[in-house]
C-alpha cells in the first residue's frame, strides 16, 4: 500500500520509527547490554551517588544502583505496561464504540452518558482514587487500571467514525445484498474504523508512558524494586543539586520515548488520511 | 407470464420537525418474470424510497404503511421476519445503487465482496466461489479478472466498480434485480455500455429488472413497461411502446417533449413550469394539476385513480374521461 511509500518521505516518522526501534531493542536486551544487575547495590559506602563514568555510563544513585541498568531495566517495565493496558482500552473502547454506535437508542445514551461523565474527570484523579482503594496492586492490577479507565475517547471516537459509515451507502449495499447486522459490524464497519484507532493507539501509548510515570512519581504505580522512570525521577528529585543525573536520565528517556510515539502516531495519522496529503 | 412482485398500496412516510414527508403514497404495480419495469420521474418523485422499500431497507425516521403489500412470490416481505427477509436480499432480490464508488467497500478487495455475497447464500467453499467470482466479473465484461479480483474498488474507474458492483449483485442469480439510477455517476460514454451490460445480463439469467432512472431516454432503451412516477405515485404506467407513442397524462407529455431523444432539432428544450410541490403538503385533488396546462375545476377538487387508456394503459387523469378537453 501507499503507507510505505508515505513513510519512506516522511522525515519525523522515520525519526520515530528510529526512537522506538532503538528503545525496543534496548528494552529486550537489557540484560545483556548494562552489565549490572538494577537491584543490585554493589558497594554503598563509595560508589553511592557516583558521577557517570566508564563503568557507569549514566552514574549510580544513593543505594550505588547502576543508573543505565536501571533506565533500560525501566523502558521493559515501561513498554510492557503501557503496551498491555492500550492494547486493552483500545480493544474495550473499540467494542464498545461499535456497539454504542450500532445499537439504537438508549444503549447508545447510556455508554455515552458514562464517557461523558469519565472524561469530565482528569484521567490522573480518576486513576489515583481507584489505585488509592487497593495497597498494593502489582503490574498486572496496574496495566488492568490504566487500561479501564482510558478507553472513554477510543469509545466516542469509534462511535462517531460508525454513525458516519452508517450512511455510507456501502452499508446499504450491504444490507440490501442480504447481510446480517454482525457481519456488518465486523466485516464492514470494523476495518473501516481501524485507521484512526491504530492511530490512537500509537498516541496513546505516549500518553500512558506519562500516566505510568507520573503514578510511579508519585509511588502509587510500580512499587520498589522494580525499576520504573517515574519513580527514579522521584528518588533523583531529593539529590538534584548534588546528582543531577539520578533524575536527567530517566527523564531523557521518558521524554524521548513519548516523542518517538507520537512522531510515530502523527506520522501514520498523514500516511492514512487522505485529506492530510 | 407469472407475477413475481406485487406491490400494492405502498405508502413510505418519513417523519420529521416539519411534519410527515409522504415520500411514496399509494404505489402498485407488478414485476413479471424476467420483464423490465422502468420507472421514471423527476428528483423528489419518491422513486428511491420505492426502491429501497421493495427491499424493505427503508430506516426510521422512514416507515411503510401496514396496509403496504409487497409481495415477492406470494410472500410479503413487509410482514417477514428479519433472517428470512436477509435469506432473500441478495439471494432472490438484489439491488445495484447509484453511486459504485460508495457502494463498494473502499477497504476490501472486489474479489473478497463478491466471495462475501456467493457465500452468505450458498454453501460454495472460499476457492469455489473465488473461481465463481472471477467467471462473474468475466460476464459482466472486466477486463483480466483473474488480476483485477484483487483490485481495490479505488483501483477501478468509475464504469468498472458498476461493473463490479452488478457481478455482485447478480452474484446469487437473483429473480429480481432492482437498479437504481445506476447510471447517473457514470460518464455518459461509459453509461450506454453499462445499461447495455444489465440488459444483456439479466436476459441471460432470467431476471427481472425494475430500473429506476429520471432519464426517459435510459428506460425507453431497455424497458418492456414504463410507470411515471409523480408526487410520490405512479400518473401513467404502460407498455413502453404505447407509452412513448401516445402518452396520456399531461405530465407524461411534458416530460416526453423536456427529453433531448426526441427533440434533437429544436433549439431549446421545452421545461415544465413550476417545480415539483412538497412531499409535506401535496396539492388537492390532481398532484399535478398546478403545472398543467389542461386542469380545470374537477382537477383540483377530485383525486383521479389510474384511469383505463387502451391494453394493459392508465393515466391518473381526468382527461382520459374527457379528451375533448385536451388543449392542441
Amino acid at each position: 500500500m501507499s503507507v510505505a511509500r508515505a513513510v519512506r518521505r516522511d522525515r519525523r516518522m522515520q525519526l520515530g520509527l528510529l526512537l522506538v526501534g532503538a528503545l525496543v531493542l534496548l528494552a529486550v536486551f537489557a540484560p545483556l547490554l548494562s552489565g549490572y544487575d538494577p537491584a543490585a547495590q554493589p558497594d554503598l559506602v563509595t560508589r553511592s551517588y557516583a558521577p557517570p563514568s566508564l563503568a557507569h555510563p549514566f552514574g549510580t544513585d544513593f543505594y550505588s544502583r547502576d543508573l543505565f541498568s536501571r533506565v533500560l531495566h525501566g523502558a521493559r517495565i515501561s513498554l510492557s505496561v503501557a503496551g498491555l493496558a492500550v492494547l486493552l482500552s483500545v480493544t474495550l473502547g473499540t467494542a464498545l464504540g461499535l456497539a454504542a454506535g450500532m445499537a439504537p437508542g438508549w444503549i447508545d445514551g447510556l455508554l455515552m452518558r458514562l464517557v461523558d461523565a469519565a472524561l469530565a474527570v482528569p484521567r490522573i484523579f480518576l486513576v489515583l482514587v481507584v489505585v488509592g482503594l487497593w495497597n498494593d496492586i502489582g503490574l498486572l492490577g496496574l496495566v488492568l487500571i490504566l487500561g479501564l479507565t482510558s478507553w472513554f475517547d477510543t469509545t466516542r471516537l469509534v462511535r462517531a467514525e460508525v454513525l458516519s459509515l452508517r450512511s455510507r451507502e456501502f452499508i446499504h449495499a450491504a444490507r440490501a445484498l442480504g447481510f446480517g447486522a454482525a457481519r456488518i459490524m465486523g466485516r464492514h464497519v470494523l476495518p473501516n474504523v481501524a485507521s484512526p484507532v491504530v492511530v490512537s493507539a500509537t498516541l496513546g501509548i505516549g500518553q500512558m508512558i506519562l500516566l505510568e510515570a507520573g503514578l510511579s512519581y508519585l509511588s502509587v504505580g510500580i512499587r520498589p524494586p522494580t525499576p520504573s522512570w517515574g519513580q527514579m525521577i522521584a528518588e533523583g528529585q531529593t539529590a538534584m543539586h548534588a546528582a543531577p543525573w539520578v533524575a536527567v536520565f530517566p527523564g531523557l528517556a521518558i521524554v524521548l520515548t513519548v516523542l518517538g510515539f507520537s512522531l510515530i502516531g502523527d506520522g501514520m495519522r498523514r500516511a492514512l488520511d487522505p485529506r492530510a496529503r | 407470464m407469472t407475477v413475481l412482485l406485487r406491490v400494492r398500496d405502498l405508502r413510505a412516510t418519513f417523519v420529521d420537525a416539519d411534519g410527515a414527508t409522504r415520500a411514496v403514497d399509494g404505489v402498485s404495480f407488478d414485476l413479471d418474470e424476467g420483464e423490465t419495469l422502468g420507472i421514471v420521474g423527476e428528483s423528489g418523485a419518491g422513486k428511491s424510497v420505492l426502491a429501497l422499500s421493495v427491499l424493505r431497507l427503508v430506516e426510521p425516521p422512514g416507515t411503510i404503511a401496514p396496509e403496504s403489500v409487497v409481495a415477492y412470490r406470494g410472500t410479503d416481505l413487509l410482514r417477514l421476519r428479519e433472517p428470512e427477509l436477509r435469506r432473500l436480499r441478495g439471494s432472490e432480490i438484489s439491488m445495484v445503487f447509484q453511486d459504485p464508488a460508495g457502494s463498494l467497500n473502499p477497504v476490501l478487495r472486489i474479489g473478497s465482496q463478491i466471495v462475501e455475497t456467493l457465500r452468505a447464500h450458498r454453501p460454495l467453499t472460499r476457492r469455489d466461489a473465488r473461481g465463481r467470482a472471477i467467471e462473474l466479473l468475466g460476464l459482466v465484461g472486466m477486463p483480466d479478472p483473474e488480476r483485477q479480483i484483487d483490485a481495490y474498488p479505488h483501483e477501478l474507474s468509475g464504469g468498472l466498480q458498476q461493473r463490479a458492483m452488478i457481478a455482485m449483485a447478480l452474484s446469487c442469480e437473483p429473480r429480481v434485480l432492482v437498479a437504481d439510477e445506476p447510471t447517473a455517476a457514470l460518464d455518459v460514454t461509459v453509461q450506454a455500455q453499462i445499461l447495455e451490460l444489465l440488459a444483456d445480463v439479466t436476459r441471460r439469467m432470467g431476471t427481472a429488472l425494475l430500473l429506476i432512472s429520471h432519464n426517459l431516454g435510459v428506460v425507453a432503451h431497455l424497458a418492456d413497461r414504463v410507470a411515471v412516477m409523480y408526487g410520490g405515485q405512479i400518473v401513467e404506467q404502460g407498455p413502453a411502446a404505447r407509452l412513448f407513442a401516445d402518452p396520456q397524462h399531461p405530465y407524461t407529455v411534458a416530460l416526453l417533449a423536456a427529453a433531448p431523444l426526441r427533440n434533437e432539432k429544436a433549439d431549446r428544450l421545452p421545461a415544465i413550469p413550476g417545480a415539483v410541490p412538497s412531499a409535506v403538503r401535496w396539492p388537492t385533488g390532481c398532484r399535478f394539476h398546478p403545472r398543467c396546462a389542461h386542469a380545470w375545476e374537477r382537477c383540483a377538487a377530485e383525486v383521479p385513480p389510474l384511469l383505463e387508456a387502451g391494453a394493459a394503459h392508465g393515466a391518473r387523469c381526468w382527461l382520459v374521461t374527457a379528451p375533448e378537453r385536451r388543449r392542441p
